[in-house]
């Protein structure tokens, strides 16, 4: 072969061996990467249970009302203490197992004679969450949707409510025993 | 001069021409030998680093809510890499930036979050340090779990561990980050 030509040949050759290498480091390229991130995440994730309770503490006064004592009267039956770490809040709900009787509302009954005395509940409340400081009126006239405190966008821990029962005292009423149950009830939102 | 030496001086100019012309010939048929004969011969390693990381059951369960300083393994970076000058392991929170910067767990219910910070526990080779503690603890960028320099490095394996504590007093609710384990190769 001709000087010249065999030159031709090894340029030709060269040039083959740069297409080649070329083509061989693209097509590894993207196994050896600079940055290799595609994923390489760690999901760091913890869950807090829900934990929210009401203690109620009866106190001895709510056994012993002065029903027959003329005048408004109000006495502290019960305080409620609760903890949530539920941050949306709660609701208080009370009920009373004599309300929806006829005349509706909350009233003691005496089932011998039938006679009753009608009051409300009264909640005095500590203001986290936006609460109430006091409620007032509940059960006199509705028995559902009485909430006697509602809080909101806090936790609560460790706070009391006191419940109150007002009534009118009445002399006129028959010998007995009245009685009626509330029930407290905490409603997570 | 005789008629001799004019004859040997005509010899002596011919002779000299004639090494001359010799000469030239022989350098230009130097020129094209030596080009003509040289061959390079070459070949290329592609580079090929990786991570791949492996999560551990506990990263998703984390203890928030157990007092005291806790110390959980949260998953493993299997590093392969041929190029000898090494690479970085950086670690990023999605979270970190977020006031107050650093790391954290978040609930975006309750907008309440659990510090903590990152470890890296490390194979020395290329000289890295065994352990790497307090990453993203205070600052999220620039936070590297590993540094391998002069080195290739074939299926060593680095443990994530996230160190915080606990809280008690955590409101309800579903606390979440994520980290980034990214290979920067020198």
């Amino acid at each position: 072969m001709p000087g010249m030509t065999r030159k031709k040949w090894l340029l030709a050759g060269a040039a083959a061996v740069v297409v080649i290498g070329t083509g061989v480091g693209l097509v590894l390229r993207p196994d050896g990467c600079d940055i290799c991130q595609a994923a390489n995440d760690i999901l760091l994730q913890g869950s807090v249970a829900q934990n929210c309770t009401v203690d109620v503490t009866t106190e001895a006064a709510a056994g012993s009302l002065p029903l027959t004592t003329a005048g408004a009267q109000r006495v502290q039956v019960g305080t409620v203490l609760q903890n949530c770490n539920k941050k949306v809040g709660y609701t208080l709900a009370v009920t009373s197992a004599n309300c929806a009787a006829a005349p509706t509302g909350a009233k003691v009954v005496d089932s011998v004679s039938t006679e009753y005395l009608a009051y409300s509940g009264e909640f005095a409340n500590p203001t986290t969450g936006g609460s109430t400081a006091s409620v007032t009126g509940l059960l006199a006239s509705a028995c559902a949707g009485q909430t006697g405190r509602d809080v909101t966008n806090a936790k609560i821990i460790s706070e009391t409510s006191t419940v109150f029962v007002n009534f009118t005292g009445n002399t006129g009423l028959a010998a007995g025993t009245y009685q009626d149950t509330l029930t407290i009830t905490m409603n997570v939102k | 001069m005789s008629p001799a030496n004019r004859t040997k001086l005509g010899i002596a100019i011919v002779a000299a021409a004639g090494i001359g012309i010799v000469a030239v010939a022989r350098l230009a048929g130097y020129d094209v030998i030596e080009a003509a004969n040289t061959i390079v011969l070459q070949g290329t390693v592609a580079q090929n680093c990786s991570v791949d990381v492996t999560v551990n059951a506990g990263a998703g369960s984390l203890p928030l809510a157990s007092a005291g300083a806790q110390r959980v393994a949260v998953g493993t970076v299997l590093q392969n890499c041929n190029k000898k000058t090494g690479y970085t392991l950086e670690v990023t929170s999605q979270n970190c930036s977020g006031a107050p910067t650093g790391a954290k767990v978040v609930d975006p219910v309750s907008t309440e979050y659990l510090a903590y910070s990152t470890e890296f526990q490390n194979p020395t080779t290329g000289g890295s340090q065994a352990s790497v503690t307090g990453l993203l603890a205070a600052t999220c960028g620039g936070q590297y779990g590993r540094n391998v320099t002069d080195a290739k490095v074939s299926g060593e394996t680095s443990t994530v561990y996230v160190n915080f504590t606990g809280s008690e007093t955590l409101s309800a609710g579903t606390y979440q980050d994520t980290l980034t384990i990214t290979m920067n190769v020198k």
